[in-house]
């Protein structure tokens, strides 16, 4: 039951590490903060962020330790900087909360009613046994990283040693996260994967949903409840093997679990705040930094991010009659498109990292 | 998607494609139908916000041309689905609810009869996620209660600190989520080959993979000829074998040598005096860190 609790407890903890991640980036100008917006932009800087530090010591066959240290410096720093900005623009974030939960009662009731709506869905995905054939290799990599605390290196299906970097997994850093948090603070991976990091993918996937709602409806509360209702009934009936509707509910550990119902739905999020101002570049880079980090999160998130970007954003240069749209798109799916190249390159055997110096 | 193929179905493959996706439910169609609704009564923002994107995945991703010609550059057979993705289908379902909810009816009872029935739209079009049950997960591992126990058995009896066994299935794909120090004899990919009706007695006599000899007998309940069977245990060093209690193939194992040395509920975990000692030690990189010296490896 401990392990339960502070499986449930680390939940809060990656949020508000997401929170301290995004608040570098939190307005200080004419601009309002919002604090869910915070959020969604910490997490994919913090996974951008970890990426950085973890590719460099993967490719130079270092301990997983080593990567746990460096993190957990990388992310005091972080920590740090965040704290001090928040100081600064203190009185801005205290508005901002002021903002955010100091309502009608009638609005705040009807939060509460959100808040109840996702707290059961969680409840009920949580606590769901699920037999899903990717574990293996998800779950099992993580377990495999913390037991032979090595990155990558080990089969996560059967424990023997691989001569190479399997290329279509290696920027996915997703899971060797999962390890670093195990290894830091000795929870078990599947403590870890299926409590903590599930009950994150939730909350995040219902923040995306609340904040499209928010948008859509110009903050009437009743209308987001209405709306987060029926999402979230959705997603227990729109179910095939394949939807995503199935991932959050029954493979919610999994990066793709987190393409599908944050990052897709994200990047409408951001098509939303695009609309009403095409020329906001602090759109633009959020869009960037969604790019960038959610190859992390998938492999997937390489075809399918600039693709949904494709889809979504280069249509503003006609709804809106901006050209510039175009390039800054492009831009944004540079992320994907370079990485799908060097998966192909690497099928083509024109390149391979081994786990061993040559 | 495994069953589909894009150059078998040709310009069919989409609709064959969304088929599947939402097989059991009808959830596309009530994405289309909102998808009218907002095109007809829809203000100016949820027409900007709905409309344009489907007009440009029906011109790309539901074009039955775009499949085809996408194949062609790149192998999309699995992960063409995942395409389907992008249409925000839930979003504007639920945004047209709130639409009918809250634009057509002041009358509270009127409003919630009207929610009411459009849940029970979203129910009965739809394939309810726990519909042969609720299981609520055992521990806190989301685990079967005897890994643990399997575990623990084959840790106590072994002399080495990374024992190899096989499992039937699903304790195969599981064990090593629990237990990262159990190495497996057979990889996903070989267990799913052998019960996907790819493998039999013949096949596995002539494979040179030991993976599917030993899956022949553990999977399929094959028995192969003696020699055969532990040859492929010793090349695979493989001591344990865990079978649900009562399966055939044990009085099999047990002729080979097998001796039990634990049970659990369900479980018989059987162990095979390997006539060579297994070697699997975790590589030795501290030679390797030597040569390529970083900044930060005072942190090792």
């Amino acid at each position: 039951m401990t392990g339960a609790f502070f499986g449930v407890l680390f939940i809060g903890l990656n949020l508000i590490l997401y929170f301290m991640f995004g608040a570098l980036f939190m307005p200080s100008g004419k601009r309002e903060p919002s604090l869910t917006r915070t959020v969604f932009t910490g997490f994919f800087f913090y996974y951008l962020l970890f990426t950085v530090v973890c590719i460099p010591v993967t490719l130079r066959w270092r301990p997983l330790h080593v990567l746990t240290r460096l993190w957990l410096g990388a992310v005091i720093l972080v920590i740090l900087i965040a704290a001090v900005r928040l100081v600064i623009i203190r009185n801005r974030l205290i508005t901002c909360i002021k903002k955010a939960f100091m309502r009608s009662g009638r609005d705040m009731a009807l939060m509460l009613l959100v808040a109840v709506m996702v707290m059961a869905f969680m409840a009920i995905v949580l606590f769901n046994y699920q037999f899903t054939l990717d574990a293996s290799f998800y779950v099992g990599n993580v377990t495999t990283s913390i037991t032979t605390d090595t990155l990558n290196i080990y089969d996560p299906f059967t424990g023997n040693w691989l001569d190479h970097f399997e290329m279509r997994y290696f920027f996915a850093t997703f899971p060797m996260n999962d390890a670093v948090f195990c290894d830091l603070l000795g929870i078990h991976p599947l403590i870890w994967c299926k409590i903590t990091m599930s009950g994150t993918a939730l909350v995040l996937s219902a923040m995306v949903l609340y904040m499209i709602s928010v948008r859509l409806f110009d903050n009437d509360m009743k209308k987001t409840a209405i709306f987060m209702f029926f999402s979230l009934l959705a997603d227990f009936y729109m179910i095939t093997i394949y939807t995503t509707a199935a991932f959050i509910t029954t493979r919610t550990y999994e990066g793709k679990a987190l393409l599908g119902n944050v990052v897709l739905p994200g990047i409408i999020y951001i098509y939303m705040l695009l609309l009403d101002d095409v020329d906001d570049m602090a759109n633009w880079m959020l869009l960037l930094l969604l790019a960038l980090g959610s190859p992390v999160l998938s492999s997937s998130a390489n075809m399918l991010v600039p693709a949904m970007i494709g889809v979504t954003i280069l249509p503003l240069c006609i709804i809106r009659k901006n050209i510039k749209v175009i390039p800054r798109s492009l831009i944004c799916m540079m992320p994907g498109v370079a990485l799908t190249l060097m998966y192909v390159a690497y099928v083509k055997g024109m390149f391979v990292f081994y786990t061993y110096p040559r | 998607m495994q069953s589909l193929n894009i150059s078998e179905s040709g310009f069919g493959y989409i609709f064959k494609c969304i088929g599947l996706y939402y097989e059991g439910n009808f959830y596309f169609l009530l994405y289309l139908a909102a998808l009218a609704f907002i095109f007809v009564k829809g203000g100016r923002r949820m027409k900007e916000v709905f409309i344009p994107q489907f007009i440009v995945m029906v011109l790309t991703v539901y074009n039955p041309l775009f499949p085809v010609a996408l194949n062609s550059l790149f192998d999309v057979n699995k992960e063409y689905y995942r395409f389907l993705w992008m249409a925000p289908v839930v979003i504007a379902m639920s945004a047209v609810s709130v639409m009918l909810i809250t634009g057509y009816t002041k009358d509270m009872i009127r409003g919630c009869g009207l929610f009411l029935f459009i849940a029970c739209v979203f129910i009965a079009c739809g394939s309810f996620l726990y519909k042969e049950g609720y299981i609520i997960s055992p521990n806190i591992y989301h685990m079967p209660t005897e890994i643990p126990e399997v575990s623990r058995i084959i840790h106590e009896d072994s002399d080495r600190e990374y024992p190899r066994a096989l499992f039937e299935y699903d304790y195969n794909m599981l064990i090593r989520q629990y237990d990262g120090r159990i190495l497996l004899s057979c990889d996903r990919e070989a267990y799913l080959n052998a019960i996907s009706g790819n493998l039999d007695y013949m096949k596995a006599m002539e494979s040179e993979d030991d993976q599917d000899r030993l899956l022949a007998a553990i999977a399929l309940n094959i028995r192969l000829p003696e020699d055969v069977f532990k040859e492929s245990l010793e090349r695979t060093d493989t001591e344990y074998v865990v079978v649900t209690t009562g399966n055939e193939i044990t009085g099999y194992l047990k002729g080979l040598g097998f001796k039990e040395v634990g049970r659990t509920a369900n479980h018989t975990v059987l162990h095979y005096d390997l006539k060579e000692e297994p070697e699997f030690e975790l590589a030795d990189y501290s030679e390797v860190w030597s040569l390529t010296p970083q900044l930060y490896d005072r942190l090792i």
